[in-house]
Order: C-alpha cells, then sequence, then structure tokens
C-alpha cells in the first residue's frame, strides 16, 4: 500500500500520457481511399538556323541565291544591297513568278519558308538578279557592291499561319561561358 | 436401566436407516426424472431441426457486394495515358508506357509526322492540339485535382540534363480553360499576380466525379513562346555575321499528376491528403 501511496501519482500520469500517445497513434492510422496517376512530357526547341549567301557576277549582274544550311529548323530569309552614291540597282526575280518582293524598308524577301537543308538535298532559294546601272560619268576604276542576307526563325501568328518577325528587337545577352564581351544587338540577322 | 437405553439407542438408528433408505430413493426419482427429461428434450431438438429441414426454402441466388474501389485514369486527346485502380485487392497499374508502369508519356504524338513518317519540327507561337481531362475509373465517386509542372532543362557538357532557371515556365503555354470547373490553387493566383508564372500549378475540380465519368479537360492546346528566340549573341567571321540563340537545344517538360480522395467525410479526407480546406476553395 505503502508503495502505491509513494508512486500512484507517476503510474497515473504514465498511464495517462501513454493512453494519449496510443490515442494519437489511432487518429494517425485513420486511412481515406485515395490514388493518383502521372505523366510527362518534353520536346527540345531547335532555334538556330544558319544561311549563307552565294554569289556569280556576269555583266554587271550579281546573281544571288541563299542557302539554309541547317539540318534542323527552317527559316526566312531576306537581301538588301549597298551601292555607292548615284548608282541604281535593278532586282529580277528569274524563277519568274514572285518567290522575291521587295519590301518597304529597301530589303528583298523570300517568300516561301526556306526548309532546312537535309543530308542528300541542299535547301536554296531561287536566284534574285541585281543588275548595277553605273551613272554616267563614273571615272573611277573600281567601286563596291555589297549584298547582305538575313535569317529569321518560322513563328506562327494567332490563326496558325507561319511568318517571319522581323521587326523583333533582341534583348541584349553577354556569353558567360565565352567572355567574349560580344553584346547580342539588333539580331535577326 | 443399561438395557433400556441399549433398546433405545438401536430403536433410534433403525429409524435413521428407514429414514436413509426413503431419501435415496427420491434421490434416484429426481435422477430419472432429469434423465428423461434431458432425453425428452433431445428428442424435441432432433424433432425441431427436422422441421427446418422440412422448411420449403427458395432457389439460390448469388450476391455480389462491392467493396469500395478508388481509380483515377489521365486522358491526352481522349486516349488513356496513365491509370491507377484499386481492384480485387491489388492496385493495378498501367500506362502507355506499359503496363504496371504508374507514369505515362505525354507529348508524343505532338507533332504530326509527314508522308516518309518523320515528325515535324516543332514552331514557335503554334499551337498544338494538348487536350488533358481526368476519368474516374474505380467504383465510388472522387474528388480529384492535378497538379501542372512546367520546367526548362538543357543538357550539360556530360550529357545529362539540368535546369535551366533562366527560363520562365510561362513560355511552356500549355492553354488552360474550363476555369469555372477547374479551381485554381488561389495561392498560385496571388504570389503570380505581376504575370508571372510558378513551376508547378494546381488545379481543383469543382464538385464529385462520379464513378465512370469524365471532366470537361482542363487544357486543350500548348504553345512554345516566340519569346524563348529572343535572346541571342552576334559572331562575326570574315564576311559572315552570325546569330547564336542562347536557348537553342533547350527542352520543355510538360508532368502532370491527378490525385483522387474518396467524398466520404470529404472535408477530413481532403485536409488530410492535400492539406487544404476544401470548403474554402469551393470545391465541395
Amino acid at each position: 500500500m505503502k508503495y502505491f501511496e509513494k508512486y500512484g501519482k507517476v503510474i497515473a500520469m504514465s498511464a495517462a500520457a501513454l493512453g494519449m500517445t496510443a490515442a494519437l497513434t489511432i487518429e494517425s492510422s485513420l486511412a481515406y481511399f485515395t490514388t493518383y496517376v502521372s505523366a510527362g512530357g518534353s520536346e527540345v526547341v531547335s532555334l538556330g538556323a544558319q544561311t549563307t549567301i552565294h554569289e556569280e557576277v556576269s555583266l554587271m549582274t550579281k546573281h544571288i541565291t541563299i542557302r539554309n544550311t541547317s539540318q534542323i529548323n527552317d527559316c526566312f530569309v531576306r537581301v538588301k544591297v549597298f551601292c555607292p552614291d548615284g548608282f541604281t540597282v535593278e532586282f529580277t526575280d528569274v524563277s519568274g513568278g514572285d518567290n522575291w518582293y521587295e519590301g518597304e524598308d529597301g530589303y528583298w524577301y523570300y517568300r516561301p519558308i526556306l526548309p532546312a537543308s537535309t543530308e542528300d538535298n541542299a535547301s536554296l532559294t531561287t536566284v534574285l538578279d541585281a543588275k548595277i546601272n553605273v551613272p554616267e560619268g563614273f571615272d573611277r576604276d573600281d567601286f563596291n557592291v555589297v549584298v547582305i542576307q538575313e535569317c529569321t526563325p518560322v513563328v506562327y501568328d494567332e490563326d496558325g499561319n507561319a511568318t517571319a518577325d522581323w521587326s523583333r528587337v533582341y534583348s541584349e545577352y553577354e556569353d558567360e561561358q565565352e567572355d567574349s564581351g560580344r553584346l547580342g544587338e539588333e539580331a535577326d540577322r | 436401566m443399561k438395557k433400556e437405553r441399549r433398546a433405545s439407542e438401536m430403536n433410534r438408528e433403525n429409524r435413521g436407516n428407514q429414514g436413509c433408505r426413503r431419501k435415496g430413493a427420491n434421490g434416484r426419482k429426481v435422477t430419472y426424472l432429469l434423465f428423461a427429461l434431458a432425453g425428452v428434450m433431445l428428442l424435441g431438438s432432433t424433432i425441431g431441426s427436422t422441421r427446418a429441414a422440412l422448411t420449403y426454402y427458395s432457389e439460390n441466388y448469388t450476391a455480389q457486394i462491392t467493396v469500395s474501389q478508388i481509380g483515377v485514369s489521365l486522358l491526352e486527346n481522349g486516349q488513356v495515358v496513365s491509370s491507377r485502380d484499386y481492384d480485387k485487392d491489388e492496385w493495378k497499374t498501367e500506362s502507355n508506357r506499359g503496363k504496371d508502369s504508374a507514369s505515362g508519356v505525354l507529348l508524343q504524338n505532338m507533332l504530326p509526322e509527314d508522308k516518309n513518317g518523320k515528325k515535324e519540327k516543332l514552331a514557335l507561337n503554334k499551337k498544338y492540339e494538348e487536350k488533358l481531362s481526368v476519368r474516374n475509373s474505380g467504383s465510388i465517386d472522387e474528388y480529384v485535382r492535378v497538379r501542372i509542372y512546367k520546367y526548362w532543362t538543357k543538357k550539360n557538357e556530360s550529357g545529362q540534363d539540368v535546369k535551366v532557371t533562366t527560363l520562365s515556365p510561362a513560355l511552356i503555354d500549355l492553354n488552360l480553360i474550363n476555369e469555372g470547373q477547374w479551381v485554381k490553387n488561389p495561392a498560385d493566383v496571388a504570389e503570380t499576380g505581376d504575370g508571372s508564372e510558378k513551376e508547378c500549378m494546381e488545379l481543383y475540380y469543382k464538385g464529385i466525379l462520379t464513378s465512370g465519368s469524365e471532366t470537361a479537360p482542363f487544357a486543350d492546346t500548348i504553345r512554345i513562346d516566340g519569346e524563348v528566340a529572343s535572346e541571342v549573341t552576334v559572331e562575326t567571321k570574315g564576311d559572315t555575321i552570325t546569330t547564336v540563340y542562347k536557348y537553342d537545344g533547350v527542352e520543355f517538360h510538360v508532368d502532370v499528376e491527378v490525385d483522387a480522395v474518396q467524398t466520404h467525410n470529404a472535408q477530413d479526407a481532403i485536409r488530410s491528403a492535400w492539406g487544404v480546406d476544401a470548403a474554402g476553395l469551393g470545391i465541395l
């Protein structure tokens, strides 16, 4: 009896603690019916179209073609011809169609998508002829006519039509890995 | 005097023997009576069972009792991508990756094939069909939620996929629809008030998804924003100027998880399973 009088409170408290712990266990063991499923997918985004320009000159005419050397990405292309003051340039779409058209900004745009090249077949535009007219009285031995070409990725508008976004001004980006210090500018080239 | 006392004692003994003999006879009577009663009862019980055997009984009927079997399936463009159902005391998982695979594959038919069986190239800003919905493939009603993860990865030099954290998940434009039935987690909405988007979004289906039925789709198209091609560097080599896209070769990912929980004691069940206040979300 003395033993119980002495330790009775401790035993009661221990029993209560044990009971509460057991009660907690009961609570957590209450289970609900649940289930789950999952799925995932991915796709690579390839952006880097690359184009090269090919020129042949004959009879004061540049025969211009552009090749898409990328084997992955399609693109749109355009060219612009710079010549000295007083010179004029006449453009002709050699294919006779309307593949090439002149924009308001002086660029000549190739209308179709220039598809990526395959291993067997290089992807080329039709020929655009640029005939240079030398002004009368021009007495120098040589002069420069510069042709630049640019490409931009194929993007789609809200209606799902393929389009070229030539107006995009790219944000500045410094390549950290190359540490070249070059900054991207306007860059639909 | 002694003889008289002796005589009286003998008389007393004789009387006692007679009483004992009478008591023994009574005891045997009770025993026989009880034995007879037991016999009658035993007989009675036999008769009873005979009666039961003779009663008319109907034909045998088999009653099938369906226990609670919860199940859920994820559908992409009408096809089951992945399902997990409790059936006959075991979990039955199936996906388009194969049987017993709990995780299915999305986007594997996103890019259409040309005549030669070659897949079309992914075009920026183009909308591709990606209709996602949920079906209750179990035998009990349930509440459903989906979690959508959108993120970018790129292969590092050792060929391992590493996350690209500088590209926004918002550039992966999974067009969410039926927003009246699919409730966005208010916490996600509050956090993305500036127009940005979290990597993980939660959508809760409003109401009970009954057994065998399918939800309205929560997404219908997917589009990669052309903005991903906006960051470039320009390299000049001789007469050639080349633009190098910062994010050329990145891979976009869309992962979807679907969770289902019982409708019985829904408030507590949802709080326990998902950790949210279902009544507060307005989905009960």
